[in-house]
């Protein structure tokens, strides 16, 4: 089976310093792999060069197959191939914008049909239900939110694009027990079908121990 | 959250005190201009109507009528309530009420500035744009050699070239400023240079800031191109920011609107203001002053409360 995402000796300088070197891994459809380790060994460089948002300095990272960085620019499959979550959730919703529009502006991606105002206000309510956060309105700004609601509905707008590959940095960080717990169900529940892989990342062993289906350890 | 957040009916009393409060103060010192100068008002006012030897009695009789007697309290307090009727005094040198002479200059100016600030917020939009779609590529690049070479050439230069070279070219002597809209464009983009470059590097490391957020990368990946993010997402993040300096930035329009109109015979309350400073007629030169602090102070009350209404977060919280 063709791995989703495949990194060949990826590595990562920042200046003189450097964030990640030489890794490899393999991530495969319905898999979840876990990344752990202590602070700055390049946990988060490494979900940034999975998602396609750096370039790795050596080696390669690969989309079901095909190189990633072609051209100038990262290539994806298709949008929203890999979605991002990221470990602030305040800041990865726009704080300009109401719940439905972040959460649905997967379906605005290019090549796809546009659905109206309307209609993407009833598609967020829907997928709200879905992940039992009918709770929450879909015309409140995430000002008006818990970092957990916040990180809930960032990691439902990463469902809603359909992806192949989540790649979540420290999802649950500052949150409680019940929340992280609600939030890993939401990422279980997505690769559980098979259609999605997810690397996460998170310095909770346990917490990570699980979800996650294999763990590597940077340090 | 430590410092208790104002409602926004009491923060818009406290910016609308805060308006009234510079407003006071501007017209205090605009006022010690007339006081301090040397001279006796009232014998200028006099020769400007033609009475070269007035006497004594004349004098003094002018100088109730300019309530020029008290002391400085009371003749504060009664040319401040002159000037909030609109009474300015007369110009010494033609002995006409200032006010008409500013209010008939001052359709050409605002339409000059006007223009101005819209050539201007159109071009740093556009600069920055293109500035934050690449940046460290060539573009941005550029937009930065641009918008240094335009800060650092003061606009009475850029006026001097300007002027040569079309006076040269187009020989067809040809009206190049009148104050009609027709002529307006050489002037503002002249008058817009400076603030427009300066407008287009804020906005710029605002667009640059608002990029390294989240939900930029996440807009990203899930296929958005540079374009649908930086209109949808960085833009209006750094709008609000935008409009703020470019409010300010009108009160540097204020100040360079007396070269600029003096350099293109621009028939303006600028230049009106410069040749008052020639002649020391200082009633004129004082109307200029109090009229640019109203402005200003006009202009960025209106900026403040539309950058309120603007974010929604601030509705959000009323509600």
């Amino acid at each position: 089976m063709t791995a989703v995402v495949a990194a060949v000796g990826i590595s990562r300088r920042y200046g003189p310093v450097t964030a990640l070197a030489e890794l490899s891994l393999a991530v495969a459809p319905g898999q979840i792999l876990g990344v752990t380790g202590p602070s700055g060994v390049g946990k988060s460089t490494l979900l940034r060069l999975l998602a396609g948002l750096e370039r790795p300095d050596t080696g390669h990272v690969a989309y079901a197959g095909e190189p990633a960085w072609a051209g100038r620019g990262v290539r994806y499959p298709r949008p929203g191939y890999v979605m991002p979550v990221f470990q602030n959730p305040t800041a990865s919703l726009n704080p300009r914008w109401p719940i439905w529009r972040s959460l649905t502006e997967p379906l605005t991606a290019p090549g796809r049909e546009r659905p109206g105002r309307a209609r993407r206000r009833h598609l967020a309510a829907e997928w709200l239900a879905r992940a039992h956060l009918d709770h929450i309105d879909p015309d409140t700004r995430p000002g008006a939110l818990s970092g957990g609601q916040c990180q809930r509905v960032a990691v439902l707008r990463a469902l809603v694009a359909r992806p192949a590959l989540i790649v979540a940095d420290e999802p649950t960080a500052r949150q409680d027990v019940i929340t992280a717990a609600a939030t890993s169900q939401l990422i279980a529940a997505a690769t559980a079908a098979g259609t999605a892989a997810a690397v996460v990342v998170s310095h909770d062993r346990a917490w990570l121990a699980g979800l996650a289906h294999q763990i590597v350890d940077l340090a | 959250m430590g410092r208790r957040l104002l409602s926004p009916a009491r923060a818009g009393l406290r910016r609308l005190g805060q308006a009234a409060a510079t407003l006071l103060a501007g017209s205090v010192l605009v006022w010690a201009l007339l006081a301090l100068a040397p001279g006796d008002p009232a014998r200028r006012v006099l020769e400007a109507g033609n009475v070269t030897n007035p006497t004594a009695a004349q004098v003094e009789a002018k100088r109730a009528e300019l309530g020029l007697t008290g002391g400085p309290a009371r003749r504060y307090g009664r040319w401040l309530a002159g000037a909030a009727r609109g009474d300015l005094g007369v110009s010494w040198v033609t002995g006409r009420p200032v006010r008409d002479e500013l209010g008939r200059r001052l359709p050409a100016t605002l339409r000059l500035a006007a223009a101005a600030v819209g050539l201007g917020a159109v071009a740093a939009l556009a600069l920055a744009l293109l500035a934050a779609a690449a940046p460290g590529r060539w573009p941005d690049t550029a937009a930065r050699v641009l918008s240094t070479g335009a800060l650092v050439v003061p606009g009475f230069v850029v006026g001097l070239v300007v002027l040569h070279v079309v006076v040269l070219r187009g020989a067809d002597l040809r009206v190049i400023a009148d104050g009609r809209w027709a002529t307006v464009l050489l002037p503002a983009a002249t008058l817009a240079l400076a603030p427009a470059a300066a407008w287009s590097r804020v906005l710029r490391a605002d667009l640059l800031r608002a990029a390294g957020s989240g939900h930029v990368d996440v807009a990203r990946a899930r296929g958005a191109s540079t374009w649908w993010a930086l209109t949808r997402h960085q833009l209006p993040h750094a709008l609000v920011q935008f409009l703020t300096v470019v409010g300010t930035g009108v009160a540097a329009l204020l100040g360079g609107a007396p070269v600029v109109e003096t350099v293109y015979t621009w028939p303006g309350i600028g230049a009106y203001a410069v040749a008052g400073i020639a002649s020391r007629d200082l009633p004129v030169v004082q109307g200029y002053a109090l009229l640019a602090i109203a402005a200003y102070v006009a202009v960025s009350l209106s900026v403040d409360l539309a950058a309120a209404a603007l974010d929604p977060r601030v509705a959000e919280r009323r509600r």
